[in-house]
């Protein structure tokens, strides 16, 4: 015990994060530069950014769906309200002048707005234990889109506008970032542990101490704040939002992304939103027959890689260590350089 | 001193009275054992004081708290804590992770440090990894730390059980055969496991058992269950030589004969025919 310990405490502190930081700075910096000097055309820059939001889609609904082993089928419900919560307070709350400062209150405004109707969600589908969420949820998506079409004040089926252009690359890669972050975070803590040890045994779970009920609602919630971020940002680069935008394709959409990367996997949730957008993109001379793909892959992976490409593996610069360098190094369940 | 105390315990699943009328006053740092054949409501009893189901009738008090209507995870918090009788580990998640989610109720950091890893986040994760890993190194299962839980062999999936329902620091420990499915030499050592982690831990053990060999050497008291009636208790010598115990493990007409010269079981798989003493 006391060789792991020294080790440990003694052991050069050469943080794995390290690298990361670098990835970030020089991630931000590019996306500053690469559209300010002009080597980015319009259409790329759009599919970047549609890929910066794609993630922070998919990595909020794998919390759910892979972490925490719950499966809930409405994400797109959240991200409406996120993208509606957003547009309103920029374009009637927040006063004009006052332009893209605004902007990160927009998007906190419509990430907060679905976390609290998430609760609604959360709090009667977790008071039962089984497969209730799939339902509530494929339910309260059906109920936004609904009742987003019948509210005249939001524009109705019509949908909204009036929105400035705010959401930039530089913006994106930082609320992607973020997302990521602070979802790596909650997933090791003692939170995310808890999340994991549900989606194991649940009564076992419940059974070792962990309060099931506050770690599903807390970590639902989290998740939905996070998709709504990513419908603030979608709104505001959309500069127009519709019910129709955020059906159950929409929906179909993320759980793709998240099992085709990877569930239960941070860097899993960056590759398959990824590469379902790029294909997407590569694939849109098909038309509408993009739309018969999407199920065949979605099943396909079902059968030959049910936990997707990094199914419950995570890359070494994502993993956070309490004790730096302890021991037998990472072995297993990570993998990845150094 | 007495720290938990079982009365008149009772439940049933439709029509089926699974236990009823249980009593038992659990002193600290007592080893109790609860036998019957299978069916006899042993698992319901645990499930009924780890909180899974709620009790219909009677109550169950810690330490002066009423534990019936509590949830299991506060049960566990306040110190009871359990094995099961089929192991159910945390089996994707590693050996280290296993033991830290039992933690989950020690850690002294709110969520917005979790979600940032700031204030009291680094230095709590550090303490709680470290009292972890010092309970695996206890429990000869440091160097499997890392290892997902599914890949350890059968035994050290036992153990880290274990390991796991200790990791909250509990007062009373309920074990649910974690004997089964193992072999004599198995049982020795597990009989050691037990006897050792008695000593180092200052926790009351309550153990079902099939295993006749484990619950005479290891308990001071034995509870007998048929049909979720206690229908004897007392020492294991008391329980050994009680004519009911002996029908109806045995059998009523020949009990005579054998009851001389055995303590069989009844189970094939599990009999243990050499006299005791």
């Amino acid at each position: 015990m006391m060789k792991i310990f020294r080790t440990a405490i003694h052991g050069q502190p050469a943080g794995p994060r390290r690298p990361m930081l670098a990835v970030i700075i020089a991630g931000f910096a590019l996306s500053i530069a690469l559209p300010y000097f002009g080597l980015l055309n319009k259409y790329v820059i759009f599919v970047l950014i549609s890929v910066g939001i794609n993630v922070i889609l998919t990595i909020s609904l794998n919390l759910v769906n892979g972490f925490m082993g719950e499966f809930s089928v409405g994400h797109a419900g959240f991200m409406a309200v996120g993208a509606y919560g957003a547009a309103v307070t920029s374009v009637n709350v927040i006063p004009r002048w006052m332009g893209a400062a605004a902007f990160p209150t927009a998007i906190l405004a419509g990430g907060l707005a679905a976390a609290l109707v998430s609760l609604f969600v959360a709090i009667p589908s977790f008071k039962t234990r089984g497969d209730y969420l799939a339902i509530v949820t494929l339910a309260f998506a059906m109920i936004v889109k609904s009742a987003l079409e019948n509210m005249d004040v939001l524009g109705g089926p019509r949908g909204f506008m009036g929105m400035q252009q705010f959401t930039t690359l530089p913006w994106v890669f930082f609320w992607m970032v973020l997302s990521l972050w602070a979802i790596r975070n909650f997933v090791y803590s003692a939170y995310g542990r808890g999340v994991l040890s549900i989606r194991e045994d649940e009564t076992a779970s419940e059974l070792s101490g962990v309060d099931t009920r506050k770690v599903k609602v807390l970590t639902f919630a989290l998740s939905s704040f996070f998709a709504g971020v990513a419908g603030g940002l979608y709104a505001h680069l959309l500069q127009f939002i519709n019910p129709s935008m955020f059906d159950v394709i929409k929906s179909t959409e993320m759980l793709i992304m998240v099992y085709l990367g990877g569930v239960g996997s941070i860097a899993g949730s960056i590759l398959g939103a990824s590469i379902y957008t790029i294909l997407m993109e590569v694939l849109r001379p098909m038309g509408v027959w993009r739309m018969v793909l999407m199920p065949a892959v979605l099943i396909l992976l079902m059968i030959f890689r049910p936990r997707g490409i990094m199914g419950l593996r995570e890359l070494r610069w994502f993993v956070y260590k309490a004790i730096p360098h302890s021991g037998a190094a990472a072995k297993g369940q990570n993998i990845g350089n150094t | 001193m007495e720290i938990l105390r079982i009365k008149a315990l009772g439940h049933d699943f439709g029509g089926l009275r699974a236990l009823s009328g249980f009593d038992l006053a659990l002193d600290e740092r007592e080893f109790v054992g609860v036998i019957g054949p299978n069916g006899s409501g042993k698992t319901t009893l645990f499930n009924l004081v780890s909180g899974i189901y709620r009790a219909a009738t009677g109550s169950i008090s810690f330490r002066g708290r009423e534990l019936v209507g509590m949830s299991p995870s506060s049960i566990a918090h306040l110190g009871i804590t359990r094995t099961f009788q089929n192991i159910r580990l945390f089996k994707e998640l590693t050996v280290l992770d296993n033991v830290r989610v039992a933690k989950y109720a020690a850690v002294r950091y709110s969520g917005l440090e979790a979600l940032l890893h700031v204030g009291r986040f680094r230095t709590e994760e550090r303490r709680l990894t470290e009292e972890a890993m010092e309970l695996l190194t206890l429990f000869g299962l440091d160097d499997k730390a890392e290892d997902p839980a599914k890949n350890l062999p059968y035994g050290l999936q036992r153990r880290l059980e274990m390991a796991r329902a200790l990791a909250a620091s509990p007062n009373v420990l309920l074990l649910d055969e974690p004997g089964a499915g193992m072999n004599p030499a198995e049982i020795g050592r597990l009989i050691q496991l037990l006897q050792w982690t008695k000593e180092h831990f200052p926790i009351a053990i309550v153990l079902i058992e099939h295993h006749m060999k484990m619950v005479m050497e290891l308990c001071q008291r034995i509870k007998v269950l048929d049909f979720g009636v206690t229908i004897s208790e007392g020492t294991p010598m008391q329980i050994r030589q009680d004519p009911k115990v002996i029908e109806v493990y045995l059998g009523k007409k020949d009990y005579a004969a054998v009851a001389g010269r055995t303590e069989n079981t009844g189970y094939g798989h599990t009999a243990d025919n050499r006299p005791h003493g």
